[in-house]
């Protein structure tokens, strides 16, 4: 196990602000140490991970949550293209999708996601959740060679 | 010259002349048993004087029983052309002399002894000396036409018989000439173009085509005209005289002389006009489910993913709050609070099982063999909590190996054993999985021993969120069997349900031995 200093840095791709704002909440609930960027959009979700305009200063995140259904570039565009960069495919995406329907979709597109989660509807358990996303990073980056 | 050299001379002249005349009768008498038509002389008392040999044939009486009789009219018994028994007033002889004009062809019949009737065509004439206007008799020619008479009336009835044919036949008919003219139409046709027999025959087969299928039989037509090919066919459209487009399958074949020269076209037209417009509605209602089909899947989509958003909004809030100001709200805001997250929950559930139902449909995985103990220990696998907790027995037959998707016969028998665990009464349950072999198909029973279905609602626990008990008592949105009843029918099988109350409950369904072809 490594042990980390910092906060870990999550880069929340979702157009919705309220389940921006219940990621945060439930970071919180759950006492994840993080610090939580969030992009509203595919585009601006690569930007950020691109340092592009007001981006600039953006650090490379640590972890990506990737909602599917984002307005300009979707985010199987925006997954598809991570796993494209040199510089970003080891970040480690979750997928968050609101149905195992999608999910099943999603997987028939073969993109190589680390990981799919399905938005509960229930507090507690998104708060279990977001405090897995901590377990699950932790994992990913003591493999021998990060994420795929 | 004396008289005696004179009497001598004249014996030998009358010698002479009596050989000459007989010589003369019997070239006359050869001359008329050549003949092969009768021949009967008669005198002015019109009795027959003289035959032929044709005439014993023709008439079927010897010589002997004619001669000195008034012909075989008077002998035989004979009839009219209509039939009726000729009377002496009407013997041809007598007609020739009363009226004083030779008959030509007047039939008269001689009714067989076997019944048959031999038809005889009656010619007479005067005989008269030279120079003089008194007849000295008749003759009469009388030849054999019954073959000729079977020969016209087969000819007549075999016209009548197409005629009728022709006329009455529930295609539309024609004949149509090497210039593409009707040249004989029938009553079906006119109707079906609409046009009177007179304004068809004579115009051409193009113009009352419909214009972009007017030339579309060109081709075969050249190649049957040719002697290529025997006879073709082509479904086409004409305008009727009304102006409305008639579909017609056609079918065409030529009619050639014994030379093998083309002589017309005979032409079938069917009219196909219904069934087109029922192909067409056919397609078009087909075109309409894929569509509706495939908007529901659509449907059900977004109805998963966007109904949830909000919804996930609605409780994650409503909890939050409770999280957060537990300390600030009083008991009933509470309870308020705790009903908005039990009924997001369950409308999450609901959407959730709505969803796993239209699945079934298109997201269905191919039929394979499959052997249906495998997912049967899936499913028990699976129930494996629930069993224990029940203290419940699953037993199962021998299984047989069926075309199937696996994934779903899984998630049948979890259904229905499912079923079994949660109606179950307060005995141990014994859930047994049983099968038995029918000709086309297997046949599997879930039998338990729970509280059992009244069987007015047989039907009805297969239908989507059709629930027959509390949801307090026994929770559940009602999705289940109907699940179960749509894989059994994505398999082409059939499902139903045996009980009795407080006895236990028997599922049914059929899988087939084969499938007629795996479903996507």
């Amino acid at each position: 196990m490594v042990e980390r200093n910092g906060p870990i840095d999550i880069l929340l791709v979702e157009d919705n602000p309220g389940d921006e704002r219940l990621t945060r909440e439930a970071l919180k609930e759950g006492k994840v140490y993080s610090n939580l960027h969030w992009a509203k959009d595919g585009v601006e979700a690569m930007d950020f991970l691109r340092r592009v305009g007001r981006h600039g200063a953006a650090p490379r995140p640590d972890i990506i949550l990737l909602d599917l259904n984002l307005p300009k570039k979707d985010g199987r565009e925006v997954l598809s293209e991570i796993k494209r960069d040199e510089s970003l495919k080891r970040i480690p995406v979750v997928i968050l999708t609101t149905s195992k329907a999608e999910e099943d979709v999603m997987r028939t597109y073969n993109l190589h996601a680390n990981c799919y989660v399905t938005k509960p509807v229930d507090l507690e358990k998104f708060i279990v959740v977001v405090k897995s996303i901590e377990g699950f990073w932790l994992t990913v980056v003591t493999l021998p060679n990060g994420s795929r | 010259m004396t008289a005696e050299d004179q009497g001598r001379d004249e014996a030998g002249e009358l010698r002479q002349a009596l050989a000459a005349l007989r010589e003369s009768e019997e070239r006359f008498r050869a001359v008329l048993n050549s003949a092969n038509e009768a021949i009967l002389v008669y005198d002015r008392e019109l009795m027959v004087v003289a035959g032929n040999l044709a005439a014993e044939r023709v008439i079927g009486l010897p010589l002997t029983d004619l001669l000195g009789k008034p012909g075989f009219t008077s002998q035989l018994p004979c009839v009219r052309e209509d039939g009726e028994p000729l009377t002496p007033e009407e013997r041809p002889t007598r007609v020739t002399v009363r009226s004083g004009l030779p008959l030509n062809g007047k039939v008269i019949g001689i009714r067989r002894a076997d019944g048959s009737v031999s038809w005889l065509a009656v010619n007479t004439g005067f005989l008269r000396h030279p120079g003089e206007l008194e007849y000295y008799g008749i003759v009469s020619t009388i030849s054999d036409i019954t073959e000729r008479r079977r020969a016209e009336t087969a000819l007549r009835e075999s016209e009548e018989r197409f005629r009728r044919t022709f006329e009455l036949a529930g295609s539309g008919l024609a004949h149509v000439g090497l210039d593409g003219r009707f040249r004989l139409v029938n009553r079906k046709l006119c109707e079906i173009l609409g046009y009177a027999p007179e304004e068809l025959v004579g115009r051409s087969v193009k113009e009352v085509s419909h214009p972009e299928d007017r030339d579309v039989t060109d081709r075969a037509r050249d190649d049957m005209h040719a002697g290529r090919r025997e006879a073709f066919g082509v479904q086409k459209r004409y305008l009727r005289s009304d102006g409305r487009v008639v579909w017609v399958d056609l079918t065409v074949t030529m009619v050639r002389d014994a030379q093998g020269k083309g002589l017309y076209d005979i032409a079938i037209f069917d009219d196909i006009t219904e069934r087109k417009h029922a192909e067409a509605a056919l397609h078009a209602a087909h075109e309409e489910l894929k569509r509706s089909n495939a908007e529901l899947a659509q449907f059900a989509y977004v109805a998963s993913h966007d109904l949830q958003e909000p919804l996930r909004m609605v409780s994650s809030y409503t909890q939050l709050l409770a999280r957060r100001y537990a300390d600030r709200l009083d008991g009933d805001a509470k309870e308020f609070m705790a009903y908005v997250v039990d009924g997001a929950a369950r409308m999450k559930q609901l959407i959730e099982d709505l969803l796993a139902y239209s699945r079934v449909g298109t997201r269905g995985r191919q039929f394979h063999d499959v052997a249906v103990e495998a997912p049967l220990r899936r499913a028990i696998a699976n129930l494996r909590a629930a069993i224990e907790e029940a203290s419940a027995s699953v037993s199962f037959d021998a299984l047989p190996t069926v075309p199937a998707d696996e994934s779903q016969l899984a998630q049948l028998f979890q259904n229905l054993i499912g079923n079994a665990l949660k109606f179950r009464s307060p005995s141990v349950p014994r859930i047994h999985v049983s099968c038995s072999e029918k000709e086309h198909e297997w046949e599997f029973s879930v039998a338990d021993n729970g509280i059992g279905i009244e069987p007015q609602y047989f039907e009805r626990i297969f239908m989507v969120f059709q629930r027959l008990h509390n949801k307090t008592e026994y929770p559940g949105t009602g999705i289940g069997l109907a699940i179960c009843k749509k894989v059994v029918e994505r398999h082409n099988g059939r499902i139903w349900v045996e009980s009795v109350p407080d006895q236990g409950t028997t599922f049914h369904f059929t899988l087939p031995k084969q499938q007629e072809n795996a479903h996507g």
